[in-house]
């Protein structure tokens, strides 16, 4: 870099500008690897987030990312349902996971032993949507019970 | 999340994106420029209050903004490298005339930049009119005209 002799009172220091401008290089490198992986879902709404659990009795199509306070939905389908779909979310899910609404919404609802059972009439395949918002940032993995069938979730939930 | 934690959180994290993007980001030298700045502190008041409208929540965050910028002023009086590592030094950009191409470009300014500068500050049209050009930590250029015996 250009070495010049200067009347000016000024207080450069180049050797901290070269020194700067090496971390900023390493920092665009830093901020454009991060908007890439944001973009494709790190952070929540992307690929790398969507995430689908199945077993015999349905799937469940959720985000492993969250975002505190951001909404996202949760699409339960369940297969071969005879009168019902019950399912059951531990207290451990609804302390960290704020439920906005079902659709459609369960005929019932009780509290059982530290989980609670949500009831939806429906027979062949259902599919409910469960609209959902972080209550505060953590990770979490959990087990929810779809007509007995156990499908287990985990989400990083981001401040 | 406690409003203190948040706008701790925001203030290092728009202190250190400031300070790495270089000084000509966002010094607002252009109208989509200030328009962008716009839209960053309408995202920075999202993150800040989220949706707790409370005046509390706005008391105390004021609070905390400027409590933060006050500790790290006092920080940067009382230890001058701290101040010029989280704020840089001014650079020279044109010497006696000349442009000095390398840090103009490590600095995002070009010739046109400091042209402007000059016209907008001294009414000068050529380069040969200005002794020095500087970069200042604001973003802003500094224009030193040639003396003219």
């Amino acid at each position: 870099m250009e070495k010049i002799k200067h009347s000016l009172e000024l207080d450069e220091d180049m050797s901290l500008f070269k020194k700067g401008w090496k971390i900023h290089i390493i920092a665009w490198v830093v901020f454009y690897v991060l908007i890439f992986f944001a973009a494709i879902g790190l952070f929540g709404t992307g690929p790398l987030s969507y995430s689908e659990v199945s077993n015999e009795g349905g799937r469940i199509k959720y985000e492993r990312f969250l975002r505190d306070e951001a909404e996202t939905e949760v699409i339960i389908t369940a297969d071969n349902v005879v009168d019902a779909v019950h399912l059951a979310l531990p207290q451990d899910y609804l302390d960290y996971i704020g439920i906005v609404r079902f659709n459609p919404e369960p005929q019932t609802r009780e509290l059982l032993n530290h989980t609670v059972v949500y009831t939806f009439p429906a027979t062949g395949i259902a599919r409910v949507s469960m609209l959902v918002k972080p209550k505060m940032p953590g990770r979490l993995t959990t087990d929810i019970m779809v007509n007995g069938r156990k499908f287990a979730l985990s989400h990083i939930i981001y401040p | 999340m406690n409003p203190v934690i948040r706008g701790i959180v925001i203030y290092l994290f728009l202190m250190l994106i400031f300070r790495l993007s270089g000084k000509r980001t966002l010094a607002s030298t252009t109208p989509f420029e200030f328009v962008l700045l716009l839209i960053i502190s309408e995202v920075t008041q999202q993150a800040l209050v989220g949706e707790d409208y409370s005046i509390t929540a706005s008391l105390v965050l004021i609070l905390t903004l400027v409590g933060t910028d006050l500790f790290f002023s006092v920080i940067k009086s009382r230890f001058r490298m701290f101040e010029k590592v989280t704020e840089g030094t001014p650079v020279i950009l044109v010497a006696n005339g000349k442009p000095l191409k390398e840090r103009m470009a490590k600095t995002r300014v070009s010739e046109e930049d400091v042209l402007e500068a000059a016209r907008n500050l001294h009414g000068l049209g050529r380069m040969d009119q200005v002794k020095y050009a500087v970069l200042e930590i604001d973003g802003s250029i500094s224009i030193i005209p040639e003396e003219n015996d």
